[in-house]
């Protein structure tokens, strides 16, 4: 099995017509898999996860033209799957218009409806503890946690400075922590 | 795998609470609920370095092979349709819709529509239309010729009938049947029609195309305008 492309050899094809759709393919298969896992589980349902996954590579197709090298390729497509899951919930939150509370809105029933989900497991208790952080919050965790990005580059995705993310980070964990004792 | 360390050793690091939970009751609850789940939770914890991350999640099949050219597609989809973005701007209703084709055509049809024909087909010309407008006075005339036989007919007494049809045949045979169409009056036919249940409009309609200087509707005047036939008959003052 071929050894897959450096991000920097895939923008450098992306740059040339002839061969731009062939890196942006190559890109998607990357990344694709990191990056639904990553929505997935700040938007929960498979069809909202897709929409967002897809409209966030429309978005870095299109932002793919003018992307500095300066920073990492995947960090800047997080950057846009993270954008693009917390703009999705703040608009499913304004739709549903009365209630803050995240469970009322639907993630944590969502979690519940799920045809797996079981409410005995640890792991899905998790799940339910995690829809209940903030939207960012719950972004910083599963960056963190799921994902197992260090905090420099959580830095570059979520365009905080690393104390802030540890902060953030700690009461998250204290948080799901509480919600599994509790529930 | 060292930012994996790092993480499990944050962990520990953020929540001795986890490690000294029998000793720290923070919710009020009964006291023998959480030194069970304490315990079973530290367990578990310890074992799995703080419930290791997995996906509790399905795709559905072939998903991820299928993504790259769906999300190509709908990139190109997005640059290309102008039109799209311009319904959608208008009614976002109709563009919901979409503009699937919903025919079909036989199997092999634009194969078939590519190939040249074997055989030229004859063409016949066809004649001039205007020949449907004599045809049709004609017919008209017709009908009133033998309405206004009847006419006669009916006008005298049964005993009457056999000479009336000697008169006829002598009309016919004389050439004769204008001259005596023409001596009708119309409201003698008028008479007869309304007698017979017909529709005036009908005798008028037939009298008035006699007429040198009255031109029927052509075939396709019918097509250009659903209004043709009663424009005709209010330009012939025929309509009631």
């Amino acid at each position: 099995m071929a050894e897959p492309q450096s991000d920097i050899e895939l923008l450098q094809q992306f740059k040339t017509d002839a061969t731009k759709e062939r890196a942006f393919t190559a890109i998607l298969k990357k990344y694709q898999e990191k990056l639904y896992w990553h929505i997935r589980r700040m938007v929960v349902e498979h069809e909202d996860a897709n929409d967002v996954l897809q409209n966030m590579f429309v978005k870095a197709w299109k932002g793919l033209e003018n992307f500095r090298e300066d920073s990492q390729l995947y960090t800047w497509l997080y950057r846009i799957a993270t954008n693009e899951s917390l703009t999705f919930l703040a608009q499913q939150k304004k739709r549903t218009t009365v209630s803050m509370s995240n469970d009322d809105y639907g993630l944590g029933n969502s979690v519940k409806a799920d045809t797996h989900f079981d409410g005995n497991k640890l792991e899905w208790k998790l799940q339910l503890a995690v829809q209940q952080l903030p939207e960012k919050q719950k972004a910083v965790f599963n960056l963190r946690y799921f994902d197992e990005m260090p905090y420099a580059e959580m830095s570059s995705v979520l365009e905080t400075s690393e104390g802030a993310l540890k902060a953030s980070y700690h009461h998250a964990v204290k948080k799901i922590e509480e919600y599994i004792l509790n529930n | 795998m060292l930012e994996r360390e790092n993480i499990l050793n944050e962990l520990n690091a953020i929540s001795p609470l986890v490690a000294s939970v029998p000793r720290v009751n923070v919710y009020r609850v009964d006291e023998n609920y959480f030194d069970g789940i304490r315990a079973e939770l530290q367990a578990r914890i310890i074992a799995s370095n703080f419930i290791a991350p997995q996906n509790n999640f399905d795709v559905p099949a072939n998903y991820f092979e299928n993504l790259p050219s769906n999300i190509l597609a709908k990139i190109k989809a997005q640059e290309n349709n102008v039109v799209l973005t311009e319904i959608e701007a208008i009614s976002p209703t109709i563009a919901g819709i979409g503009n699937k084709n919903v025919y079909t055509v036989p199997h092999g049809y634009f194969e078939q529509l590519a190939m040249p024909s074997k055989a030229s087909a004859k063409v016949v010309t066809m004649g001039s239309r205007s020949i449907f407008k004599y045809a049709a006075a004609a017919v008209i005339v017709g009908l009133l010729g033998f309405g206004t036989m009847k006419f006669i007919a009916n006008t005298k007494a049964n005993n009457e009938t056999l000479a009336v049809v000697k008169e006829a045949n002598e009309i016919l045979k004389a050439n004769s049947f204008d001259e005596t169409l023409a001596s009708v009056s119309d409201k003698d036919l008028e008479k007869y029609l309304l007698q017979n249940g017909e529709d005036i409009n009908a005798a008028l309609v037939a009298a008035s195309i006699d007429d040198v200087n009255t031109t029927l509707p052509e075939a396709d005047d019918y097509l250009m305008d659903d209004n043709t036939l009663d424009n005709f008959l209010n330009e012939n003052n025929l309509k009631n």
